[in-house]
């Protein structure tokens, strides 16, 4: 709570110096001063003599394989980022459930610790929970990209399933606001601003933008693990609840200060992105249980430093620097003692008898009754230093830092904590590329090296016992890991628009400080027996960029994967030893194991049809194999399962989006937009061996949306419809997602407002 | 309505199994729930257990498969329990478990009982009627025991159609104070019971124990940390629950996770004076509990996965020291503690050392057969004893020397019994077996239907 009061203020704070200055600045510049190609991290890598190509385009010709998903449409849509990630090509969300609710990303079967999800190209976690792509709105972000396997030098980390990198707006060309509401089903309010000002003879620029969600989650659910449990403690499967205690509220804002294109900087800002949240935990692992009175307060203050320039120095050396500090809390508490059931009453129970209130087993909801307060401090700083040596040759050296050190603290029972370890883990990577274009720019190759040096310094505490006398002594540990990765790509322009791509990784990844030490806001226990995992990842694709005949338009891209992953880390339902204390094991919880080697080999393509402008399709289709490769089991005998798929992973995924566009309906110079989404999970098992009652059967959905531009062009207004037919849709374990949805939204623009 | 009515029924039971005690074990075998079976014939379920994710032995799952009689003593007749066309296995049925499933049976070998063990669906309890082979259907109301019991449950059939779970919780921190000078702290505890009506599939009645060993032990370290294996006294108006003590070093300080320095308990010492202890409550109401401690032994009686204390054809309950230890004790029905006279000791009867009984069960007349291992030996053993002459003759198997039999042992649940014939499934983890018949009246053994096992997967139980 004490967060969200401090960012409210420091919120309202940021914001009055900027309506003062609005007043005092009433020179009206002409927006239409073109700031030449605004840079990003992303950019900076890229050959800036390559014309006349859209970014979009460029990077996904770049070699690696890599989708690039706009937001501009969605940001008008009541269209949530993650729902949007969850359309595009090779890529599955998994969430816990209604918005807020804990996400994992899946791509092409590659999920968890593989997979980096990046803002600006810095660890989206830096920002906390509080600020993620549960809550960051379409309308904030530029664009999405989302590289499978292999990463470009610029996103290294301990990453090697792929990323999703999310590049908020930079663009300050033009003086704009906008500001957009929207409601809908299970009571849920959306709503976020945009400010961009430029002055255009300093060069002073400022963003800002933020957003708030508020939604009660109160959908539905109908599905087998949907229950009603009696005094007998029967229970009553397919029974209709009401999802309670589900509430999710969030408040961000980012608001960025500094210059643009001047002699020294081509973008100097300093930046305060702070967000709170508030999540309240329906159940756990499954829907087996609600919880009553279980929630988490998330809330982060983040201070960035960006700068980059071209020319820096010496001509054709290009700097880059993003440098975050964060300072993040995580409260989390659960002490209610009575247990619930999905009709939002307290169970009953015959005890010796008599028909009483029925009390948890160990005092809490999930657990025993908690509260912990968790503080978490990361710097975490990328430096790019690139040169072109010669026209379509350049070098890049990219350094990326990070700290963490994290406090948690037991509030009912701080004493346990006094031995806790102080640990401080230091994770330093530098890597270096080279990017050739030859052959008359149709080929186009890059080979990266990439050295990872994690430390982990910890204060480790001891009771020490001499002579009766007790006495804490301190110890020193540090633990250092290193490893060296390589890889390469390679992308050839056989005729005009048309590529062929290739891209191959060798690497390590360390286990995330998640899966080392757990997150009990995320029902995640520690495990600090893992292992780094290796990778050997072949990518090869190609892609047919958009074409034109007369009016129709069409684009073409495939992508084909093998991937082999040794020891890889899988979060796995916890099973406490038989001996161990019987309060230890319990299913709603988790934690993360290696698995000896598994092997992915599959194929990713989409297909784009324009017509006239007028008609957008796309289809995408994702499929794979997960397979076992373990060549034996604990005792040395030949593993029975070998090549058999990893269960409980959706492998076969497809989607389809339509829009057509009507124009001068209703009025003049409107321009109205209509859409349909289907979406296809095939059925899966999340138990070994395929038993019948372990299937999480095909799912498909479809969702309806219409988006009216008034002829102003600065009223949007746009109505969705989601899940239209109420399928039963299930990400994780039976829990159970929302069925059909309504949203209303409106989105209102000015620009050129000075 | 319908409903209605069965509640109104069911809370009528709660009733009389409250007022009646006893009485109320004639309302078994309800026609109201149990659908009527299609033949005569004694299904004998075989239940076995394949490796988890993670490649652990028996982790995964339990598949159940029934033969008749004719099958199980036919040496050609094959069971294929583990066999897999793709990714699929094709023979018998999947159990409802993430883990090793819990199972128990009706006598009769009709019915099967099982609550899951961890898993999406840790804690629900499941009743399937048999039909041979892998016909399996699932019958009566599914139970949510875990917010009593636990995910992970420790359950057995306590009487004939009824069934009890306990579990202890509720610890307090075994410390208070602040570093570096805690100070120690009795644990205390509580454990919970929960009476399963298998005929109606209900929770009918549920207790608590706060667990109290008397001040002279508790200054002394001993404590509570599991309960195990309710099974009821002869006149169904007892329950003994099994207890695991551990003992603190009262003068000791906090143990801590070594890499995050997060308390995980108290020093603890092996030093122990204290006999097995067991508790005594009154059934149905869960109420007067007791403690009874056995001079005879020091080793705990806890069951894990399979049932170690059993009403002899005596009256007496007989409670094996299982599954550390090589004892058999008697608790007597005339005075429901235990009887210090009686000691039955394995090492003793077979003249070795370093035996323990891994499962076992009385059959009839003082006879029983066990299952062990021993200290120094590779693999598991069979032996037929008789508790009143206090003697035990081995019984040969062919794999019993091999060591992988003592992983199945260590996982074992249920020894089938059909009139004069016990039926023990031995497959050594990960290799082919037999299930062996013991004709507890002539002492012999011989070798039944070819069990085919696979890497990582055994049998572990007849019903």
């Amino acid at each position: 709570m004490r967060n969200l009061y401090s960012f409210l203020i420091l919120l309202i704070l940021m914001a009055l110096p900027l309506f003062s200055q609005e007043k005092q600045t009433k020179e009206k510049t002409a927006a239409t001063e073109k700031t030449k190609e605004e840079k990003s991290e992303a950019e900076t890598l890229e050959n800036i003599t390559v014309q006349g190509t859209s970014k979009k385009k460029k990077i996904e010709t770049s070699g690696f394989a890599v989708s690039i998903i706009e937001t501009k449409e969605a940001s008008l849509r009541n269209l949530t980022t993650n729902e949007l990630l969850d359309r595009s090509v090779g890529v599955r969300v998994r969430q816990n459930g209604g918005i807020g609710s804990n996400v994992v990303y899946n791509l092409n079967g590659m999920s968890g610790s593989t997979i980096g999800v990046f803002l600006n190209g810095i660890e989206v976690s830096t920002y906390g929970q509080s600020f993620n792509l549960n809550n960051i709105p379409p309308a904030m972000i530029e664009r999405i990209e989302v590289y499978k396997g292999v990463l470009p030098s610029h996103l290294t980390g301990d990453y090697v399933g792929g990323a999703i990198n999310v590049i908020l707006k930079k663009d300050v060309s033009q003086n704009t606001a906008n500001v957009s509401a929207s409601y809908g089903s299970f009571n849920t309010f959306q709503s976020d601003f945009g400010v961009m000002y430029r002055d255009k003879k300093t060069g002073f620029s400022f963003r800002g933008s933020g957003s708030y969600i508020y939604t009660d989650n109160s959908y539905e659910t109908w599905g087998h693990s949907s229950t009603y449990v009696n005094e007998f403690q029967q229970i009553i499967r397919n029974y209709k609840a009401k999802r309670f205690n589900n509430t999710y509220k969030n408040i961000n804002g980012r608001f960025e200060v500094g210059f643009t294109n001047t002699k020294w900087a081509d973008q100097f800002f300093i930046v305060y992105n702070g967000s709170s949240n508030y999540t309240e935990i329906p159940h756990g692992i499954t829907m087996s249980v609600p919880y009553v009175g279980r929630f988490n307060e998330a809330g982060a203050n983040v201070f960035e430093l960006n700068y980059n320039k071209r020319n820096f120095l010496a001509k054709n050396l290009t700097f880059n620097v993003n440098a975050v500090r964060s300072e993040r809390n995580s409260y989390l508490q659960d002490t209610v003692d009575y247990a619930y059931n999905w009709d939002g009453k307290i169970r009953h129970i015959y005890e010796n008898g008599v028909l009483v209130k029925l009390k948890t087993k160990e005092g809490g909801q999930q657990g025993k009754k908690v509260i912990t307060d968790t503080d978490t401090k990361i710097t975490n700083a990328r430096a790019n230093l690139g040169y072109l040596i010669t026209d379509g040759h350049r070098v890049s050296l990219n350094h990326k830092f990070e700290a963490t050190n994290r406090k948690e603290e037991d509030l009912l029972n701080p004493a346990s904590k006094d031995l806790a370890t102080d640990s401080n883990i230091y994770k330093n990577i530098t890597s270096m590329s080279y990017e050739a274009e030859t052959f008359n720019k149709r080929l186009k190759t890059n080979i990266s090296g990439k050295y990872t040096n994690n430390r982990v310094n910890d204060l480790r505490k001891k009771i020490v016992t001499i002579e009766g006398v007790n006495s804490i002594v301190e110890e020193n540990v540090t633990t250092i890991d290193r490893n060296f990765g390589f890889g390469g790509t390679v992308s050839y322009n056989l005729i005009p628009s048309m590529f062929i791509t290739g891209s191959t990784e060798n690497s390590y990844i360390m286990p995330s400080d998640m899966q080392l030490f757990g997150a009990p806001e995320q029902n995640i226990l520690p495990n600090l027996q893992l292992q780094a995992e290796k990778y050997i990842n072949y990518n090869l694709g190609f892609r047919w960029n958009p074409s034109d005949f007369g009016k129709h338009k069409i684009a073409f891209y495939v992508n084909a994967f093998w991937r082999n992953a040794y020891n890889k880390i899988t979060p796995q339902t916890v099973v406490a030893a038989d001996i161990e204390n019987e309060s230890d094991a319990d299913i709603q919880v988790t934690k993360f194991v290696n698995l000896q080697k598994t092997q992915a080999k599959g194929f990713e393509a989409e297909v784009i049809y324009i017509y006239n402008n007028r008609l957008n399709t796309s289809f995408n289709i994702s499929k794979f194999n997960n397979l076992d490769k373990s060549d034996s089991d604990e005792n040395g005998a030949p593993n029975r399962y070998y090549g058999h798929q990893v269960s409980n992973e959706p492998f076969f995924t497809m989607n389809m989006n339509m829009q057509y566009n009507f124009l001068n309906v209703f009025q003049k110079e409107s321009l109205l937009s209509t859409y349909y989404n289907a979406g296809y999970v095939g059925e899966y098992f999340t138990v070994r061996g395929e038993p019948a009652y372990s299937i999480t059967p095909t799912q498909i959905t479809h969702d309806l949306g219409a988006s009216y531009r008034f002829p102003s062009k600065k009223l949007v207004a746009s109505l969705d419809v989601k899940n239209i037919f109420n399928a039963e849709v299930y990400d994780n374990f039976q829990i159970q997602k929302p069925g059909r949805g309504i949203y209303f939204k409106l989105n209102y623009t000015l620009s050129k407002f000075l | 309505m319908k409903k209605n009515l069965f509640r109104i029924a069911l809370f009528s039971t709660v009733i009389a199994a409250l007022t009646l005690g006893s009485c109320s074990s004639d309302d078994n075998n309800d026609p109201g729930t149990n659908p009527p079976v299609a033949d005569g014939t004694r299904w004998i379920t075989l239940t076995g257990s394949f490796p988890d994710a993670a490649g652990t032995a028996g982790n995964g799952g339990t598949r159940a498969y029934a033969i008749t009689q004719e099958n199980a003593a036919n040496p050609d007749y094959v069971v294929d329990l583990f066999k897999m066309e793709s990714e699929k296995y094709v023979v018998g049925f999947a159990l409802k478990s993430s883990r090793t499933a819990r199972v128990q049976a009706s006598e009769d070998g009709k019915f099967l009982y099982n609550i899951q063990y961890t898993g999406t669906e840790g804690g629900v309890f499941n009743k399937y009627s048999v039909s041979g082979q892998g016909k399996y259907t699932e019958v009566g109301y599914e139970l949510n025991t875990a917010t009593i019991l636990g995910t992970s449950p420790r359950w057995v059939k306590a009487a004939e159609g009824i069934g009890v779970g306990v579990s202890f919780g509720e610890a307090l921190d075994p410390y208070t104070g602040s570093a570096p000078n805690y100070v120690w702290r009795h644990p205390k505890g509580k454990i919970k019971i929960a009476n399963i009506d298998l005929n109606n599939t209900a929770i009918t009645n549920t207790g608590n124990i706060d667990v109290d060993l008397g001040a002279e032990l508790e200054a002394q370290g001993y404590h509570v940390w599991r309960a195990d294996v309710p099974v009821l006294n002869q006149a169904k108006d007892k329950l003994y629950i099994g207890l695991g003590v551990r003992r603190h070093n009262v003068n000791g300080t906090v143990t801590t996770n070594a890499n995050t320095g997060a308390i995980s308990g108290w020093q603890t010492t092996n030093e122990r004076n204290l006999g097995t202890l067991t508790y005594v409550v009154d059934y149905p109401s869960l109420r007067n509990a007791k403690i009874i401690t056995s001079e005879k032994s020091m080793i705990d009686n806890l069951g894990y996965r399979t049932l170690t204390q059993y009403v002899g054809t005596d009256g007496n309950l007989y409670q094996a020291t299982a599954t550390s230890g090589p004892d058999i004790l008697r608790i007597s029905k005339a005075t429901n503690d235990y009887d210090q006279t009686y000691h039955f000791n394995l090492n003793t009867a077979l003249s070795i050392t370093g035996s323990s009984i891994k499962a076992w069960r009385y059959i009839k007349d003082g006879v029983a057969v066990v299952l062990y291992t021993v200290t120094g030996t590779n693999g598991g053993y069979v032996a037929l004893i008789d508790l009143n002459a206090k003697t035990a003759t081995k019984l040969a198997t062919d794999s019993e020397a091999d060591t992988a039999l003592a992983t199945t042992f260590g996982q074992f649940q249920n020894i089938g019994l059909v009139g004069d014939n016990v039926y023990l499934p031995l497959t050594p983890s990960g290799k082919d077996g037999n299930i062996y018949i013991v004709n507890w009246k002539t002492k012999t053994i011989k070798k039944g239907a070819t069990l085919k096992a696979a890497s990582g997967s055994f049998y572990l139980g007849a019903y």
